[in-house]
C-alpha cells in the first residue's frame, strides 16, 4: 500500500517536473518563433496591414503576388546562385582548413605553438570594419574585384573556426592517439579516422555558423562586386530598404525565400548534430 | 587565292569594326537608388547609350548611401573610382579638399541659359569655389502630410498648426495625435529655421545652441506633454497611416511609402511647413560628382550624360517616376509636370514654386558629417529628458571641435 501510494508519487512528480520542462520549453520555443511567424505573414499582407497598432496576425486578403513582385525586384536567379556557390565552397573550405589547423594546435607538438595560436585568437580581436579598406586595396591588386575569388578565398580560413574545433579536439582523450600510434596509425590518418568521426558535432557547428556567416555577409559582396552578376542575397534585400521607408511585405517575402534555404540545411544538419554528439559517447 | 584575298579583307573589315567599337568611351555611375528608382535610371542610361553609341554608360547600384559612401572612400584609396557618382554635398566637400573631383558643369556645354535652368536653390548646394561642380540629380524638400479628413484646412502658421495638433488630440480623444515627433536632425531643424536660427552661420560658428534652438527644442517638448503630439520611432508614413497621427513632416522623397502606408483608409494632402518667424522650405537628396580619375573623353561623356539626365524631358520623367522632383525651371514648368501634378492633387506641396525662394539646406561642409551626428544624439537626448541647456552646450562643443579638425589638420 505503502509503495503504492510511493509510486503515485514518484510518477505524480515525475510528470510534474516534465511537463514544467515542456511548458518553459514550449514558451521559448514560441518567443523565438514570433518573429518568424511575423515574417511569413507579413510577407502575404497588403502595406497598409502591416503596420497597424493591433498587430494583425493575418492578412485579410493573402497576397501571394508579394513573393513575385520581391522575386522580380532584383535579379535573385542569379543572387541565389552566387550565395550558393559561395556559402557551399566557403564552408566546405574552411571546415578542411581549420580542422587541419585545429589538430595541429590540439596534438601536435612544434616550436612557437601556443605563441601562433595566440596570434591567430589576437586578430580577432581587430573589427572587420578597420580592415575592410585595406583589404580590399589588397583585392584590387590581386585583380579579384568582381570575381568569385575575392568572395571566396579570404574567407576560407577563420580564427573562430580553428578556435572552436581546437577546443573540442582537446576534448579528446591522448590516450586514443598514443594507442593508435602505437597500431601503426600515421598522424595525419588518425586525423582523418579517429579525430574527424569523434568531432561531428563540432565540425557540424563550425559548418552552419560559416554557411550562415558566408549567406548574410553584405558589405563584404557589395564593396567587392560591381556587377549584379557577381553579387548575393543580402544585396538583392537592401532594394526594399530606403532611407524614407521600407516595403515591408515585398522585404518579408524575400527575407522568408532568403532564408528558406538556411533552414532546410539546419534541419538536415540538425540530424547528423544529435547523431554526431551520442556517437561521440561525450554524454558520459 | 581569291578566297584568300576575300578572306584577308573580311578579316580588315572585321578589325576595322572592333576598332569603332573599342573607340567606344566607357564610364561608370555608381549611385544609391533602388526598386522603383533604381529602374528609372536604368532605363534612361539605356536610352542614353542607344542614343550615343559612341559612349557605353553603366550605372551601378552600389547600396544604400552609407554603403555608396564607405565604398568610394575605398576606391579612392584603391584608385578605382567609377567616372561620376551621386553624392552628398558634404561628401563633396571632403572630395574638393581632398582635390579628387573635377568640376563636372565644364564638361558640359552648358549655355547661360542652361546654367540659369538649375533651380537656384540646387544650384547654391553644388557650388564650390565659385563654380558649379557638383550637378543636381534626385533632389527632395521636406513638406508637411496631413490627413485631409481630420483637417481640412492645413495650418500655414505655426501658432495655427500647434492649435490644430491639439484640437486633433481632443477631438478624437487621443486616438489620433495631430502630430509625429520622430526626434531627428531634421524636425529639429525645421523648427529651428522657421523660428530664424540655424546649425551654423556662414563662417561656420555654431549658432545652435542660442534662443532660436532652445524654443525650437521645448516647442517640440511642449507638445508632446500636453499630448498634442506623439513620439515615434520607425519610419513617420506607418504611424501616419495607422492614423495614430495626423500630420508630421518627412521627406517628399517617402511620397510612395505614404501612398502605400495609408491605402485608401483616408485622404491625405501636402502642405508647405508652417511659417514662423520666417517660411522655410528645407531641401535634400544627393548630386552627381565627377572624379579626377578619368580621361579628358571620359570626362566629356559624363558630361554629356549627366545633361541628358537633368534635361527637362529626363527630369520630369525620374520626378514622376520617383517623387523627387525637377531640378530645372524648365522640368518643374513643362506641361508635363504641371499636369502630373493636377492629376495628383496630394502631392502639390512637393513642387510647392514659393518654396524655392525661401528654401535652406544643410552645411555642405566635410565635418558635418561629424557634426550631424553630435546633434543628432543631441535631440534624442533632449527627448529622453535631459536638460535643453547642457544638451545643446555639449553639441555645440563637439561640433566645433569637428569643425576645427577639418579647417586644420586633416585637410
Amino acid at each position: 500500500m505503502l509503495a503504492e501510494q510511493q509510486m503515485w508519487r514518484y510518477r505524480f512528480a515525475k510528470t510534474f517536473r516534465r511537463g514544467l520542462l515542456y511548458a518553459v520549453l514550449i514558451a521559448g520555443a514560441l518567443v523565438m518563433m514570433l518573429p518568424f511567424v511575423w515574417m511569413v505573414t507579413s510577407s502575404i499582407k497588403a502595406p497598409h496591414e502591416i503596420t497597424l497598432r493591433t498587430i494583425q496576425w493575418l492578412p485579410a486578403v493573402p497576397q501571394w503576388e508579394n513573393y513575385k513582385v520581391a522575386w522580380e525586384a532584383a535579379p535573385f536567379d542569379i543572387y541565389f546562385k552566387n550565395s550558393f556557390i559561395i556559402a557551399l565552397t566557403v564552408m566546405g573550405l574552411d571546415v578542411v582548413f581549420s580542422a587541419l589547423a585545429a589538430y595541429a594546435f590540439a596534438k601536435l607538438n612544434f616550436f612557437g605553438k601556443n605563441f601562433l595560436f595566440l596570434l591567430f585568437l589576437g586578430t580577432m580581436m581587430i573589427p572587420g570594419e578597420v580592415m575592410l579598406i585595406p583589404n580590399y586595396i589588397t583585392m584590387v591588386n590581386f585583380g579579384w574585384i568582381d570575381t568569385y575569388a575575392s568572395l571566396i578565398v579570404p574567407w576560407t580560413v577563420s580564427v573562430f573556426s580553428i578556435f572552436l574545433l581546437r577546443q573540442f579536439f582537446l576534448s579528446i582523450p591522448n590516450e586514443l592517439f598514443e594507442a593508435a600510434i602505437l597500431d601503426g596509425c600515421g598522424k595525419f590518418a588518425y586525423l582523418i579516422k579517429v579525430m574527424l568521426p569523434l568531432s561531428k558535432p563540432a565540425l557540424v557547428t563550425v559548418m552552419l555558423f560559416k554557411f550562415i556567416g558566408s549567406w548574410n555577409s553584405f558589405l563584404w559582396v557589395l564593396i567587392m562586386t560591381n556587377t549584379p552578376a557577381m553579387r548575393t542575397i543580402p544585396v538583392g534585400l537592401t532594394y526594399f530598404v530606403s532611407d524614407v521607408g521600407a516595403y515591408y511585405n515585398y522585404l518579408m517575402a524575400a527575407s522568408t525565400f532568403a532564408m528558406a534555404p538556411i533552414l532546410i540545411l539546419f534541419l538536415l544538419l540538425q540530424k547528423q548534430f544529435i547523431q554526431g554528439i551520442a556517437r561521440t559517447g561525450l554524454k558520459g | 587565292m581569291r578566297l584568300k584575298k576575300l578572306f584577308l579583307l573580311s578579316l580588315v573589315l572585321c578589325l576595322a569594326l572592333s576598332a569603332t567599337a573599342l573607340a567606344q568611351t566607357q564610364i561608370t555611375f555608381w549611385h544609391a537608388m533602388s526598386g522603383e528608382l533604381g529602374n528609372a535610371i536604368d532605363y534612361l542610361t539605356e536610352k542614353f547609350n542607344a542614343e550615343n553609341p559612341d559612349i557605353v554608360v553603366e550605372s551601378i547600384y552600389q547600396g544604400r548611401y552609407g554603403d555608396l559612401n564607405t565604398k568610394l572612400v575605398a576606391s579612392l584609396s584603391a584608385g578605382t573610382t567609377p567616372t561620376i557618382a551621386q553624392v552628398y554635398e558634404n561628401w563633396t566637400d571632403a572630395f574638393f579638399r581632398h582635390g579628387v573631383i573635377a568640376p563636372l558643369s565644364h564638361y558640359m556645354d552648358l549655355t547661360e541659359a542652361e546654367f540659369n535652368d538649375y533651380i537656384e536653390v540646387f544650384r547654391g548646394m553644388n557650388t564650390w569655389d565659385g563654380e558649379l561642380y557638383t550637378i543636381p540629380y534626385n533632389k527632395s524638400n521636406w513638406v508637411m502630410f496631413y490627413n485631409a479628413d481630420l483637417i481640412p484646412n492645413p495650418p500655414e502658421t505655426v501658432e495655427e498648426f500647434l492649435q490644430i495638433a491639439k484640437e486633433i488630440t481632443e477631438q478624437t480623444n487621443g486616438e489620433t495625435r495631430g502630430f509625429g515627433i520622430r526626434p531627428t536632425l531634421e524636425l529639429f531643424h525645421a523648427f529651428l529655421y522657421v523660428n530664424g536660427g540655424d546649425f551654423l552661420d556662414a563662417d561656420l560658428n555654431v549658432t545652435f545652441n542660442s534662443p532660436e534652438g532652445k524654443e525650437a527644442l521645448e516647442l517640440m517638448i511642449g507638445m508632446l506633454e500636453d499630448g498634442s503630439a506623439l513620439l515615434i520611432d520607425g519610419y513617420e508614413n506607418e504611424s501616419f497611416g495607422d492614423e495614430m497621427i495626423a500630420m508630421y513632416i518627412g521627406s517628399s522623397a517617402g511620397m510612395p511609402h505614404v501612398e502605400n502606408s495609408v491605402g485608401d483608409k483616408f485622404q491625405f494632402k501636402t502642405a508647405p511647413i508652417p511659417r514662423g518667424k520666417r517660411p522655410g522650405a528645407p531641401f535634400m537628396g544627393t548630386n552627381i560628382a565627377l572624379f579626377n580619375a578619368a580621361t579628358e573623353e571620359q570626362r566629356h561623356a559624363a558630361g554629356k550624360f549627366v545633361k541628358f539626365l537633368t534635361n527637362t524631358e529626363n527630369t520630369v520623367y525620374f520626378a514622376i517616376k520617383t517623387g523627387y522632383l525637377p531640378v530645372t525651371y524648365s522640368g518643374l514648368n513643362s506641361a508635363e509636370y504641371q499636369q502630373f501634378l493636377a492629376d495628383n492633387p496630394h502631392k502639390a506641396a512637393v513642387a510647392n514654386l514659393d518654396a524655392f525662394g525661401y528654401g535652406y539646406w544643410q552645411p555642405t561642409i566635410a565635418a558635418w558629417e561629424e557634426a550631424r551626428s553630435a546633434i543628432g544624439m543631441a535631440v534624442e537626448r533632449v527627448f529622453l529628458g535631459e536638460p535643453i541647456d547642457l544638451v545643446l552646450e555639449e553639441a555645440q562643443m563637439m561640433v566645433e571641435e569637428a569643425i576645427e579638425d577639418m579647417l586644420s589638420q586633416r585637410y
